[in-house]
């Protein structure tokens, strides 16, 4: 059955992880496990990352075949709402790590960039922190290069960011130990208002901006694409 | 209103954990010992969403604006309540009627790390958040409404107990190698950099063999992870939700609250249990927190 899992297995004595064949079938369970409101089966939370998902559940009573049974009968083939494109903007002059990036994979600046703002990518899994939105996969170009072996105790707030075969923007300042390659101008999030633009499943893309741009649209949510 | 005038040691306002927003990377929050917030809290008479203060290691020093009615909650610790007319140590745990301009502030905790002050009417958060945890820094102020409270607190509670040398309950997770299961146990001491989010554990290196392209998966509180230095990290309530190292174990739901209480060098062990185990651990300790709940309400008196 398209979208069903290949394993569970206990997360602890509080939640149930689902293994599945590819992304695609996780973030679809995920999606409609979180539209069906499965709070009466115990579920408080539903938590998506790659090919897996897990179920959080409450501190009541609840039966773990009843709920395999239930989510077995879900209809997998139900329209869910599909997801949102976004652009987010990004002024690659402000990446400090891009001479670097382009150095150690053998490009020019312009090609990172470019190889950047070509692809399309897929939200997998927001995490690490609130609104962080591991965004996969970047162009066979721009992968490989392993996470900084020290990671910066404070990496800017819009920082756009690659490692290995992701891309990322951290919505607020913390540590953090990718490579920054530009920043976005735009509010990629606001964890304390509880604005989360992007979903995982939605897709993403990025584009070039200039320095007066960026001044231009600072502070500005994110556009959805048209 | 309460000034924090000085913050001495980690210091959150919490209430009972938002559901509903792990999707989003917000980890579940809320009290790191569930049971001695409630404590405070229901003898506040306040409902578990409002929010409390929990303090690490030591009280911070507080000034009230306006007469408050407080519970304090927690390890065992002397309050001092001071104004222009002298000073005076309430009975804690239990409540107390903080005056209208004095300075509240406490000494170091011997043992245990989590102590909770619980104001009647609840304590707004200085900016606004949805999750369920806010850092208090020196200098932020809080509402609470003025209130008092009729002298209360349970003869019975159960005696402070040290968690230092405790045995924490876990189940087994996806990267627990059978040969690990053995060194798993420890024992295992509390490194400096613990927080809300996680414990750093120090004691004989374990190791596994890392998986090239592990993908992130997601993670639960209480969860054991071990990052290729072999020195495991178990997660708090404030842990990420979602993790690429290997699991080793997760630590059962009904020991998180003396999970909560470890602090920087605390030695303990972990007890590998079954699902069966955790479940009438888990029932035990819900009982105990109803029981406890119901000798609180009757006590209460309005």
């Amino acid at each position: 059955m398209a979208g069903c899992w290949i394993a569970v297995e206990p997360l602890g004595d509080m939640a149930l992880l689902f293994r599945f064949a590819d992304e695609s079938a996780a973030m679809t369970f995920a999606r409609l496990v979180r539209s069906a409101d499965m709070r009466q089966w115990g579920v408080v939370d539903v938590t998506g990352a790659y090919r897996t998902v897990s179920l959080h559940l409450g501190s009541g009573r609840w039966n773990k075949e009843e709920l395999i049974n239930t989510l077995g009968a879900l209809n997998y083939q139900a329209d869910i709402q599909p997801p949102t494109k976004h652009v987010v903007p990004v002024c690659y002059e402000s990446g400090e790590d891009l001479d670097w990036v382009a150095k150690t994979l053998g490009l020019t600046r312009e090609e990172v960039i470019c190889a950047h703002t070509g692809a399309t990518y897929t939200v997998f899994a927001l995490g690490f922190i609130p609104g962080f939105a591991y965004l996969g996969w970047l162009p066979n170009l721009l992968s490989g290069l392993p996470r900084r072996e020290v990671p910066r105790t404070a990496v800017p707030a819009g920082s756009v960011a690659i490692a290995e075969r992701q891309t990322g923007v951290y919505p607020s300042s913390v540590p953090g130990g990718w490579h920054l390659i530009g920043r976005t101008p735009c509010q990629i999030a606001r964890p304390e208002s509880g604005y989360f633009p992007l979903q995982s499943g939605d897709s993403v893309s990025f584009r070039a901006i200039n320095a007066a741009e960026f001044l231009a649209l600072e502070g500005q949510d994110i556009q959805k694409a048209v | 209103m309460i000034e924090v005038r000085r913050a001495l040691g980690p210091c959150h306002l919490v209430r009972a954990p938002v559901s509903g927003l792990r999707h989003l990377g917000v980890p579940r929050g809320g009290p790191a010992d569930r049971l001695a917030c409630m404590v405070a809290a229901s003898l506040a008479g306040n409902l578990s969403e409002w929010w409390s203060l929990e303090c690490a290691m030591v009280m911070p020093v507080l000034q009230c604006k306006v007469d408050l009615g407080c519970v304090y909650s927690g390890p065992p610790t002397e309050l001092v309540i001071e104004s222009e007319r002298g000073s005076h140590s309430p009975v804690v745990p239990g409540s107390f009627v903080w005056p209208a301009g004095s300075i509240l502030r406490g000494g170091t905790f011997q043992k245990g790390l989590r102590g909770y002050l619980a104001i009647r009417g609840g304590l707004n958060p200085p900016r606004q958040t949805i999750g369920s945890v806010a850092k208090l820094v020196a200098g932020h102020v809080l509402e609470a409404t003025t209130g008092s409270l009729p002298r209360r607190y349970l003869a019975d509670l159960p005696a402070w107990s040290n968690p230092a040398g405790m045995v924490l309950h876990v189940l087994p997770g996806s990267d627990l190698a059978h040969d690990l299961a053995d060194r798993l146990k420890g024992p295992w001491r509390v490194g400096p950099a613990s927080d809300r989010m996680g414990l750093r554990l120090e004691g004989a290196a374990l190791s596994l063999p890392l998986k090239a392209g592990r993908l992130s998966e997601p993670v639960v509180p209480g969860t054991v992870q071990l990052p290729g230095g072999g020195s495991p990290i178990v997660l708090g309530v404030d842990g990420q939700t979602i993790g690429g190292y290997p699991r080793l174990a997760h630590v059962v739901d009904a020991d998180m609250d003396l999970l909560g209480q470890l602090r920087p060098g605390d030695v303990f062990q972990f007890c590998l249990v079954s699902p069966e185990e955790a479940c009438s651990l888990g029932q035990v300790r819900a009982r105990a927190m109803r029981d406890l709940g119901v000798r609180i309400s009757e006590s209460r008196g309005w």
